[in-house]
């Protein structure tokens, strides 16, 4: 008995000793970065860059349902498609130093917000880069690198490379592309992807997504949906101050582009036509970029592309430097000067529906003007029709103007603060003041249009506007909020901060107090239940 | 790792005592016990390595009382105890982590008194488990508090420095296994504002499961 005695304590002793060391895994000493929320079509998302997951809060029934879909280490960035249906996150990934962690490349990562339950796609691609532009169509994704300088993590950093991804298509050795722009010395500073466009003449009759790079004093052209092809590099400079791109529109329909750069002197017009390759490099490409300045010629502050009711693309630029607004044909380059007295720097058109726009708003943002000016675009493009700016006169100073969704309003910032804002209805030319309790920090509309949403941090209130007959009410929340938004199915997810997640989510800006729900912990749901 | 070094120090040491510890066995003895002392516990699962990476430390006190004499050094006692224990820890860098556990057992004792100033004993107990759980950093504070059921097994090695017929003293060192329900937790913010809450859902983090093996050292007097 004493013989058995002692030997099971002794093996007692040695199992215990055994399972008394433990590594714990590491993702629990990451460092946290919690991106978002960023609104989708009914859901609301979450990156977590410590537990490697998105976390998507679905408001579409009158219960939050809570899902996660894992991506790669380290998220840093991260972008909805055009549709809001699907998410795109850029992973750094890490090289395991310690024990725990993994050898990852940096991948792109898209998720399908669509179908719960849908891993998400990887896409190796191979540098570290932290911005990423989306094709209209979504069929297209160029990642690329900010400015944001060398790589602390890192060694070498190309500033200038990109990597073009297929969406349409699985990851492969050659899904996505490498490549490398050619410079001038500058780096990119931002990148538009063109909806498809089919270039005229061309024997390649396939719609295509061609890649806008925007450097100081260049402007790059690549054909997206053939990566491997030469890119084309327009120089902007004039000698003077760098010539930097800040805006693209595209007209798909004649396969141009309209560029707005700073200390330009004129719009920039990038019309694409097709030319025959080379036979005997196997990577020449099949187009050329034509350009022309259509003659804004005082240095482009703002511009607007529409299609009027006629099909034709009006490109809308304003110039300060000679006080006037051009209407421009964008497929003859013909234009109408309007004189205007204020340094414009904003443009907004507004449109019905899906139908052509028939009205535009000019505001003097930067010189605080407390002039705003209306014009009728109906019949712009009658040269035999007098066109003229109507003067909507402010009482105070407008620092910001915002279109509301689907409507003929616009919602105008009097105070740097944002707390002194108006409505602008453009039907009758006459603008609400409103007066809110504090800074206007977080604001969205209604998918419809129909109301204002709006929240300062530290007031426990959510604030709406219906913009029908501007009456104010508000919502008294639980907890001071952080961020408000709005889902397409006019759910209002009001966002509270914090490391476990809180938000609040108001069926509609009708619902009451009882009709509403807090959702806390979001953030850490299923925490325990994650894979090592 | 001092606790785990004392009770190898302790069995080894038994190892040797034990063969030439051949002195008779005390018949009478007090069968009335106390114990007070220090414990330990391992916490391995996935959900309690979320929350810390150190282990369950406490204090464990008990009472036991001799039922049935099932021979000249065997014995069966029932026994019934409490243990407190603690773990801090820290996630993502910022989150500061607490778990409480208090555990209620009853459960048999069977004792073999090798000899007057040592004992052997396996128990096998039954209870429930309150573990609190607290999370604060960066700004918020979320606890919960949740009830589930236990059972745990030891084998112990009494050693006696006062070992009379109305009172012993001396020391106990134990080594068991906790096995304890996972239960699901879910953080709620107390804001302990009197207005009227709008309706919560709080997520559930999971189930924590905190099983693990034990150790402890404890204090114990017989009368």
């Amino acid at each position: 008995m004493r013989t058995i005695l002692v030997s099971m304590f002794l093996v007692g002793l040695g199992a215990g000793a055994g399972c008394w060391s433990d590594d714990r895994p590491v993702r629990w000493d990451r460092e946290r970065v919690v991106l978002g929320p960023i609104a989708l079509k009914s859901q609301v998302a979450y990156v977590d860059s410590a537990l490697d997951r998105v976390v998507l809060v679905d408001v579409t029934g009158d219960t939050p349902v809570i899902s996660h879909t894992a991506i790669g280490r380290r998220a840093q960035y991260a972008v909805p498609s055009a549709n809001r249906h699907q998410l795109f996150v850029i992973s750094r990934g890490e090289q395991a130093v310690f024990a725990g962690q993994i050898d990852e490349a940096p991948k792109l990562w898209v998720v399908d917000t669509q179908n719960a339950g849908t891993p998400a796609v990887g896409y190796t691609i191979g540098s570290p880069f932290d911005r990423i532009a989306v094709a209209p169509d979504g069929k297209l994704a160029v990642a690329y690198f900010s400015a944001a300088g060398t790589d602390p993590d890192g060694f070498f950093r190309n500033p200038n490379e990109l990597a073009v991804i297929d969406l349409a298509s699985p990851p492969s050795e050659t899904n996505p592309a490498l490549e490398t722009i050619r410079s001038f010395g500058a780096v990119p500073a931002g990148i538009s992807l063109s909806p498809p466009m089919v270039l005229a003449g061309s024997a390649d009759p396939t719609p295509r997504t061609f890649a806008f790079v925007l450097s100081a004093n260049t402007l790059t052209v690549l054909d997206a949906t053939h990566p491997d092809r030469h890119e084309v590099s327009i120089r902007l400079d004039l000698g003077g101050a760098a010539v930097v791109p800040r805006e693209v529109v595209f007209a798909p329909k004649t396969a141009s582009a309209y560029v707005r750069s700073d200390h330009a002197r004129d719009v920039l017009q990038v019309l694409l036509e097709a030319e025959q390759p080379s036979g005997t490099d196997l990577h020449d490409n099949d187009f050329r970029a034509v350009v022309a300045e259509l003659g804004a010629g005082g240095g482009p502050t703002d511009i607007a592309v529409y299609d009027d009711a006629a099909g034709r693309r009006i490109v809308l630029a304003s110039t300060p430097d000679t006080r006037e607004i051009l209407a421009i044909d964008a497929d003859t380059a013909q234009f109408r000067s309007i004189p205007v007295a204020d340094p414009i720097d904003r443009i907004l058109v507004f449109s019905e529906g899906d139908g052509a726009p028939h009205k535009a708003l000019f505001a003097s943002v930067g010189a605080g003007g407390k002039r705003l000016y209306e014009l009728e675009l109906d019949h712009l493009s009658d040269p035999l029709a007098q066109v003229q700016l109507t003067p909507i006169v402010l009482d105070q100073p407008v620092r910001d103007v915002v279109p509301v969704p689907g409507r003929d309003l616009a919602l105008v910032v009097h105070d740097d603060a944002r707390t002194v804002i108006g409505v602008l209805d453009l039907t009758t030319t006459s603008t609400s003041p409103l007066l809110g309790v504090g800074k206007l920090d977080s604001y969205d509309f209604s998918p419809d249009g129909s109301h204002l949403v709006g929240a300062t941090v530290g007031v426990s209130r959510v604030g709406f506007v219906a913009l029908d007959n501007l009456h104010p009410t508000d919502f008294r929340l639980d907890d001071p909020p952080l961020h408000v938004l709005t889902t397409a199915n006019d759910k209002v997810f009001v966002d509270h901060g914090g490391p476990y997640g809180h938000a609040t989510i108001i069926p509609s800006p009708s619902a009451g107090r009882s009709d509403a729900v807090v959702l806390s912990g979001f953030l850490t749901a299923d925490l325990f239940d994650q894979e090592h | 790792m001092r606790m785990i070094l004392i009770g190898l120090g302790l069995g080894l040491g038994l190892a040797f005592a034990l063969p030439v510890a051949a002195a008779p066995v005390t018949a009478a003895a007090p069968d009335d016990e106390v114990w007070f002392g220090g414990t330990t516990r391992a916490l391995r699962s996935a959900s309690a390595n979320a929350l810390t990476e150190d282990n369950l430390g406490g204090a464990v006190l008990g009472y036991a009382r001799e039922v049935v004499v099932l021979g000249q050094a065997l014995a069966l006692w029932a026994e019934t105890g409490m243990t407190i224990d603690t773990a801090h820890g820290a996630m993502f860098q910022v989150l500061h982590t607490r778990i409480g556990v208090t555990d209620l057992t009853a459960g048999l004792r069977v004792r073999y008194q090798l000899h007057r100033r040592i004992a052997a004993s396996a128990r096998l107990d039954a209870g429930a488990q309150r573990a609190a759980i607290e999370i604060s950093g960066g700004g918020a504070l979320a606890t919960d508090t949740t009830w589930g059921a236990l059972a745990s097994a030891a084998l112990a090695i009494d050693l006696l420095a006062v070992a009379g017929p109305r009172f012993n003293f001396g020391v106990r060192a134990e080594l068991g296994y906790v096995r304890a329900q996972a239960r699901s937790i879910k953080l709620h913010s107390d804001t302990g504002s009197p207005a009227l809450q709008l309706p919560l859902m709080d997520a559930a983090l999971g189930e924590l499961d905190l099983s693990g093996a034990t150790f402890g050292v404890s204090l114990v007097g017989g009368f």
